[in-house]
């Protein structure tokens, strides 16, 4: 029996027809479901974090937990470690370079020691490069394709751009939006570029830990 | 042949959204910049906000700087002075030459030190309340002469202010009132800095009346003149027309007090197990259908 043509949507995602009743009408509907499930998780997480932070917890265990708990979401949203291609790595070093330079360049910088993080660096880096990777798979990963596969690219690239600005409201305030509105779309970028969340990952890592010194 | 055609398209899509960010970071760094680090996230470690006068649950033991820096020829010195917190709660910055020295001067004395709001003169601002600690900034010479600046030197100070603040004015505390200063957010830690041209008590005003997480503002506030400040550091009522916001926070409320803290794995737990749940129902698959009957098997 030959399966019924895929619909556009299906046939982005890469999925294949499944059920015999129109797969067409149920797996936007469940993709749908799936990224307001993602969405939710981070959202409490999320807010979780910003209560531990403002209730003055130790940063470097709320980052871990807000890291872990990503990674949780991220695994349970059906993303798994795989070992990155050589051009999501170049792809991602190559973004995460350029981040690092537009930061230099383009914004007009703090006044120095102001964002000295009070913290050794190997725990901080180690637990900065977890929250990054975390997101990133939360975000350009599990939402990206839930939403991608609910409603297209462009809804997929709006929804996790614009996620990403709002959960770093809580801690930095509203005016960071615009900026992490325009980073989120670099990443999504990234992630079409190099078909891999490995690469904004690794951007993001890079920019984030770029702070430590800018 | 077809799959590459369309990873191709995806590829293609992915450089113009690279553009479209590309092109969007550098007109957001020139129209708002964010002047403290790129805030693509990391790990934001930050000590709690240290008081003079603790509310309820929050902590004490904030600390001032002092410094002495030599000056040599005409010119001052860089000044970089800040508390010892992490980040820290008060700095002052100016760059070499930023600063009028009166004549003959060997030596610059630098001090900042945290008070209470209640200590800092008998004037609260009028745009709102005090957010956080008071800071007593000087700077003069070593005879006690103080040091000003023209304000096209862009000395600077930076205050921190408790929890999470998005908007503040940092307010200077002049002829016994309080006058704004022009203030720019740092995007960092309720952090922010202004310009200023002479160095007195300076302090974060927040919009609108205390509340709960700053019950020594509003003691303050409830009492202008010779409160005791330890009434307001424990949070009590320091008269009759103490208001409620000083009261402590309750847990779990709007406040930030530390007994919220330890609910916090479980709300973790139960928000990941409930987008989990939620995940696995919108994953779930139907079973595959039966094989097709194809005839009877040999044996």
């Amino acid at each position: 029996m030959t399966p019924p043509p895929a619909t556009s949507s299906a046939a982005r995602s890469g999925a294949t027809s499944g059920g015999a009743q129109a797969p067409w009408l149920s797996r936007p509907f469940g993709a749908a479901l799936r990224a307001i499930g993602i969405a939710l998780a981070l959202g409490g997480v999320t807010f979780v974090r910003w209560r531990a932070t403002i209730d003055g917890g130790d940063a470097l265990a709320i980052g871990l937990a807000f890291g872990l708990a990503l990674v949780v979401v991220a695994v349970i949203a059906g993303q798994r470690p795989s070992v990155p291609s050589a051009r999501s790595v170049a792809t991602g070093i190559g973004g995460g370079a350029v981040l690092v330079v537009l930061a230099i360049v383009v914004s007009s910088g703090g006044p120095p020691g102001l964002a000295a993080p009070a913290a050794p660096f190997g725990p901080w880096a180690a637990i900065t490069v977890l929250v990054a990777i975390g997101e990133e798979a939360v975000l350009r990963g599990a939402l990206f394709d839930a939403a991608e596969e609910a409603a297209g690219l462009v809804v997929a690239i709006a929804f996790t751009s614009v996620l990403f600005a709002l959960i770093h409201v809580p801690l930095y305030g509203w005016h960071v939006v615009p900026l992490d509105l325009a980073v989120g779309i670099w990443f999504a970028g990234l992630r079409l570029v190099s078909g891999r969340v490995a690469a904004p990952a690794l951007a993001h890592a890079l920019a984030d830990l770029a702070t430590w010194w800018l | 042949m077809t799959g590459r055609r369309s990873a191709d398209r995806r590829r293609a899509a992915g450089v113009a959204v690279l553009g479209v960010g590309l092109l969007s970071i550098v007109i957001v760094g020139r129209l708002a910049p964010v002047e403290a680090p790129p805030l693509y996230d990391g790990v934001v470690v930050n000590d709690p906000y240290r008081w003079v006068d603790p509310p309820a649950g929050a902590k004490g033991g904030a600390k001032g700087a002092t410094d002495t820096i030599p000056v040599k020829g005409d010119q001052s010195p860089l000044l970089a002075a800040a508390t010892p917190e992490q980040p820290p709660q008060a700095q002052i910055f100016a760059t070499p030459g930023s600063l009028t020295l009166p004549p003959g001067t060997t030596s610059i004395g630098v001090s900042i030190q945290p008070l209470s709001p209640d200590g800092a003169g008998d004037g609260q601002p009028s745009g709102g309340h005090i957010a956080g600690n008071v800071y007593r900034m000087a700077v003069a010479s070593q005879d006690g002469t103080p040091v000003t600046a023209p304000a096209s030197a862009l000395v600077s100070v930076v205050i921190r202010g408790p929890g999470a603040m998005d908007v503040g004015t940092i307010e200077q505390y002049i002829g016994g009132a309080w006058h704004p200063l022009k203030t720019s957010a740092s995007g960092f830690a309720s952090t922010f800095l202004a310009v200023v041209t002479s160095f007195s008590d300076f302090a974060i005003v927040a919009p609108g009346a205390a509340h709960s997480t700053e019950p020594s503002a509003a003691a303050a506030a409830s009492s202008s003149s010779g409160a005791n400040p330890s009434a307001a550091a424990s949070g009590a009522a320091s008269g009759p027309s103490a208001v409620p916001e000083s009261s402590p926070p309750a847990t779990g409320g709007g406040g930030g007090g530390s007994g919220s803290i330890p609910v916090i794995p479980l709300v973790v737990v139960a928000v990941v197990v409930l987008g989990g749940v939620v995940v696995f129902l919108a994953n779930r698959r139907k079973p595959p259908p039966p094989p097709r009957y194809q005839g009877a098997r040999r044996r």
